[in-house]
Formats: C-alpha cells, sequence, structure tokens
C-alpha cells in the first residue's frame, strides 16, 4: 500500500530531529524567561544565510569540518545579535505585562524578513551539502542520504547536550531553580539577570546553530522563516511550554504524524501536522509534560 | 548594622509603610509585632528590594542600600527567609541548602550542608530527601537553615512559627536563639507568636498599618499591657 515502514520511520526523525534543532532554542527561552520569542524563526533564517555566505566565501568551508566550522561561526554570530536583542529588548520589557514583549519579537521577526531582503535579496539560493554528505546508502530498501543521518545525529547530539547541561550539572539545577522562582533565586543572592542574558544567547545560539545545520538541501528565501516556525512553534506547544524533553517528544510524535500522513494522502503534505496537533492538544491541553518551565 | 530612616514602600498605588525608621545592631535580636496587614512581611520585602517600591534611605554594615539590587544585598549579607518559605521542589534538602551559597560573601567559606543539618535536629534526617516531600515544619527547618549558608549578618524570618505544631515551634526557637548567639548574627523576626518572638529577641519594634507605633525591649512592653491590646489582639 504505502511506503514501506523503515522508510516511515526514517522520514519521522528526519523531520523531528529538523524540527527540533529550531524548536530548542524556543522552548528554552520560554521554559527559563517565560516568554515566547517569535523572532527565533527569522534568526534561525537568518543563520541559515550566514551559514551560507561562509560557504561561498571560503573554500575551505567545502568538507565536513569546514560545514561544522561555519555551523558554529555562525552559532556564535546569532548568540552575539541575542546579547544585543537581550539589552535592547528584553531586559527593557521585562517588568511590564508580557504581551508587550510577544509585540516586540514579532516586530523583530518583520526586521530579520527585511534584513535578509536587503542583504541576500528575494531570489531563491540553495547550498548543497558537503561532498562527505552527498552520498546515498541503500540498507536493503531503505534509502539513507547521508546529509539526513547527519542532521538526526545532529538533533540527537544537540538534545544530549541540553538534557546533560539541565539535568546533570549544578549550573543546570541552578537555571531550573530560576525558571521554578525567580524572586526566591534573588533573595539567595543568586544574579538571576545575568542567567537571564546567558539564557536568550545560548538560545538565539541554537538558533543559529539550526540555521547552519540545516542550510544544506533548502531553498533558501525570505519565506523560510515562516516554514519552520510554525513546526517549531507546534512541537513547543505540544511538549509542553518550556520542556526540552517534551519538545523532543513532540517532534518525534508530530514527526511520525507528518511521515505517515505525506504517505497516506501525498496530495496534501503538512495536513497531518495540524491534525495530530489539534488531537494531541485535545487530549493534554497543556502538552506532553506539562510543567510549563524548563524541564 | 542595619540602619532604616523615613521608609516609605508602595505596591502599586497602594501606600504599605509610612515613614518607618529603625536600627539594628550587630548581633541584635529584634522582633517586629503587629496585626496581619499591618506591613510586617512588606517591610521585610523592601529591605531586600524584594517586591514593593521602597523610599526612604537605609544602610547596612556601612552601605548604602540605594540602588542595589535583592542579590546585591543577599550577598552583603541580609538573608530573607519568606514567610511561605519557597523550598525548591527538584532537587534535595542538601542541594536547597547548597543553591543558597551563591549569596556568600567573597574571602569566607560556606559552611556545608552537613554542618548547617547540625544545627538543627529536624533537618539532620532529611538531608538527602526531595524537598517536595517534606512537612510544614520540616520546609520551615530547610528554608531556616538555608538561610544561614551564606554566612549572613543579619537573618530576617518572616513569621518562622506560622502554622507549626507547638513542640517544634519551642525547638526552633531554642535552636535559633543558640546559633543567633554562636555566630553573633543580627535578627530580625516578624511574629505573631509573642512567646515564639521573645524567645529569640532582644526587644521589639510594633507596627500598625504601616507606622511604627512602639520601640523598646520586653520589660517596657510587658510594663505596657494595652499595647498587646491595642495593636496585637485580633
Amino acid at each position: 500500500m504505502l511506503a514501506d515502514l523503515p522508510t516511515l520511520l526514517f522520514n519521522t526523525l528526519i523531520w523531528g530531529m529538523a524540527t527540533f534543532l529550531v524548536a530548542a532554542g524556543l522552548t528554552m527561552i520560554f521554559g527559563i524567561l517565560h516568554v515566547l520569542n517569535f523572532s527565533h524563526g527569522g534568526f534561525f533564517m537568518i543563520g541559515a544565510y550566514v551559514a551560507h555566505s561562509l560557504a561561498n566565501w571560503s573554500s575551505a568551508m567545502a568538507n565536513i569540518w569546514g560545514f561544522l566550522l561555519a555551523s558554529v561561526i555562525t552559532a556564535a554570530v546569532i548568540g552575539a545579535v541575542g546579547l544585543v536583542v537581550d539589552r535592547a529588548i528584553f531586559r527593557r520589557l521585562a517588568h511590564v505585562d508580557g504581551a508587550y514583549v510577544l509585540v516586540a519579537t514579532y516586530a523583530l521577526l518583520l526586521v530579520c524578513n527585511g534584513v535578509v531582503k536587503l542583504i541576500w535579496g528575494l531570489n531563491v539560493v540553495s547550498a548543497s551539502p558537503p561532498p562527505e554528505l552527498f552520498d546515498v546508502s541503500f540498507l536493503g530498501n531503505l534509502v539513507l542520504p547521508h546529509y539526513s543521518i547527519f542532521v538526526i545525529v545532529a538533533g540527537l547530539a544537540v538534545f544530549l547536550a541540553l538534557e546533560w547541561l539541565i539535568n546533570m550539572t549544578s549550573v543546570g539545577r541552578l537555571i531550573q531553580a530560576i525558571a521554578i522562582d525567580p524572586w526566591m533565586a534573588r533573595l539567595l543572592g543568586i544574579n538571576v539577570g545575568l542567567i537571564y542574558s546567558a539564557t536568550v544567547i545560548i538560545g538565539f545560539a541554537l538558533a543559529g546553530l539550526a540555521g547552519g545545520l540545516l542550510v544544506a538541501n533548502q531553498s533558501l528565501s525570505p519565506d523560510l522563516a515562516g516554514i519552520f516556525i510554525i513546526q517549531a512553534f507546534g512541537v513547543v506547544i505540544v511538549g509542553g511550554m518550556g520542556s526540552i524533553r517534551g519538545a523532543f517528544l513532540a517532534s518525534l510524535l508530530l514527526g511520525l504524524a507528518d511521515s505517515f500522513g505525506t504517505a497516506l494522502l501525498p496530495q496534501m503534505p503538512g495536513l497531518f501536522f495540524f491534525v495530530a496537533l489539534a488531537a494531541i492538544l485535545l487530549i493534554r491541553p497543556r502538552g506532553l509534560i506539562a510543567s510549563g518551565r524548563l524541564s | 548594622m542595619l540602619e532604616v530612616r523615613d521608609l516609605d514602600a508602595f505596591y502599586g498605588d497602594s501606600h504599605i509603610l509610612h515613614r518607618v525608621s529603625f536600627d539594628i545592631g550587630a548581633g541584635e535580636g529584634v522582633a517586629l509585632l503587629g496585626r496581619n496587614g499591618a506591613g510586617k512581611s512588606t517591610l521585610l520585602k523592601a529591605l531586600m528590594d524584594a517586591g514593593p517600591r521602597a523610599t526612604g534611605r537605609m544602610r547596612f554594615d556601612g552601605h548604602d542600600l540605594a540602588g542595589a539590587p535583592t542579590h546585591r544585598r543577599a550577598r552583603l549579607g541580609m538573608t530573607l527567609v519568606p514567610e511561605d518559605r519557597r523550598i525548591f521542589p527538584h532537587v534535595s534538602v542538601a542541594e536547597n541548602l547548597e543553591l543558597a551559597r551563591h549569596a556568600c560573601p567573597s574571602g569566607l567559606t560556606p559552611p556545608t550542608p552537613a554542618e548547617i543539618a547540625a544545627q538543627f535536629t529536624l533537618l539532620q534526617p532529611i538531608l538527602d530527601r526531595r524537598a517536595d516531600r517534606l512537612s510544614g515544619g520540616q520546609q520551615q527547618m530547610v528554608a531556616v537553615g538555608r538561610g544561614l549558608m551564606a554566612r549572613p549578618k543579619l537573618l530576617m524570618l518572616d513569621e518562622p512559627a506560622e502554622g507549626l505544631a507547638p513542640v517544634i515551634v519551642e525547638d526552633m526557637a531554642r535552636e535559633i536563639a543558640v546559633v543567633r548567639r554562636r555566630e553573633k548574627l543580627s535578627l530580625l523576626v516578624t511574629e505573631q507568636n509573642i512567646d515564639f518572638a521573645r524567645a529569640c529577641t532582644d526587644r521589639l519594634l510594633v507596627i500598625d498599618s504601616g507606622a511604627m507605633v512602639f520601640s523598646g525591649d520586653w520589660a517596657a512592653f510587658d510594663a505596657a499591657p494595652d499595647l498587646e491590646a491595642r495593636f496585637l489582639a485580633v
């Protein structure tokens, strides 16, 4: 009837890990600052363009290590932008109603779109993966593009790194304490503002990293922000706002819905993502891991 | 140690504290009494810049507190143990204590959780327990113990005896008095429970409708029995 099961599961992993890479920074910032950063997709897009420009600028980037290096440089660049955004927006709006931050980050998303059009133009450009990732392996009937395997491994690596940071280190437990009760954390002498700034920088760096890692095989256009951010928002909501673990599970679940749905109804790609999103939220309105904060 | 002059405090448009002035000397224990809603908690929070908007002059240990954010005040040696205790549920009791080491001034070594636990009978058996599985009395002892982790110079306790069994309150009063003397700690404690307040302080302040109405030692308080009827009786 359909494509075979292993292919569907492989597609689930690709969709899930690519989306998780974009969603990780979004859910982290929400989990700690309790702020929804609409501009996240915009900075993911700028990250993709920056990585693309780095690859074009130097032929040293034309192998897998160069590709990774370009992604890390992109993460640093977007992280530095995060520092500026934190000073200009998040810190200034820390003491007013959350709706103002929403409007401000939405405005920032529009600015991101404008910046991309100004610097890189309206034309669609595309990047190819480095030659090592150009190949395809076969496992029985299963077709495994190496770049897809790379994206899956990268998503898993980012997930495990964040899990380790948050749950296994003392800094992580400190960050969780701040996410739970910033007022008490301040009374204990913890510089909460500093951790908030660090969170914004890491969240933005994750957006940049995702842009760099996912740049290949994408059509780069000023619409790129919208495509990924809807999936990322879906994953963050289904996962339970702010939960890294929840976002990871939700990425896999929604990826499963998307890959099976696309196989069932190829004329309506993306439909089952929304069906699954609605169905899960009907059963668990607050998401899979409903703490409303970093976990 | 602490000097407060003409402190006014506001929540939004409501004016809670009116020109409150007082001092606390080094190593001195002071009780802050008053009815519910008199402004006791607001006063403690204003001292830490942890909620109300405050005007007036505050000095602590030679430092002007104007413009100092909450965490800086904590690092100067001021500790507030809030009324609702606010134990972090995601870690153990020992890790709750360790989180408070951040406020320890540089140059001082913070105590270990075991050293703190040795001073409070209720704390010792629960150090490794997850903090979301504690009774009210245990939570209060964790909160007080956590308040001592940064080697503070001034410990502020907001209604520590509230909701606790009388036998626990007695032990806690005795243990706090011991720690206070040994560490030469200044203490500011708000209480409804006059016996508890008396057991761990030298003198008292009475606050009513946000204004200071009495300052003196316990003998002076006892000599003016109408004080209790006017300002403290429910």
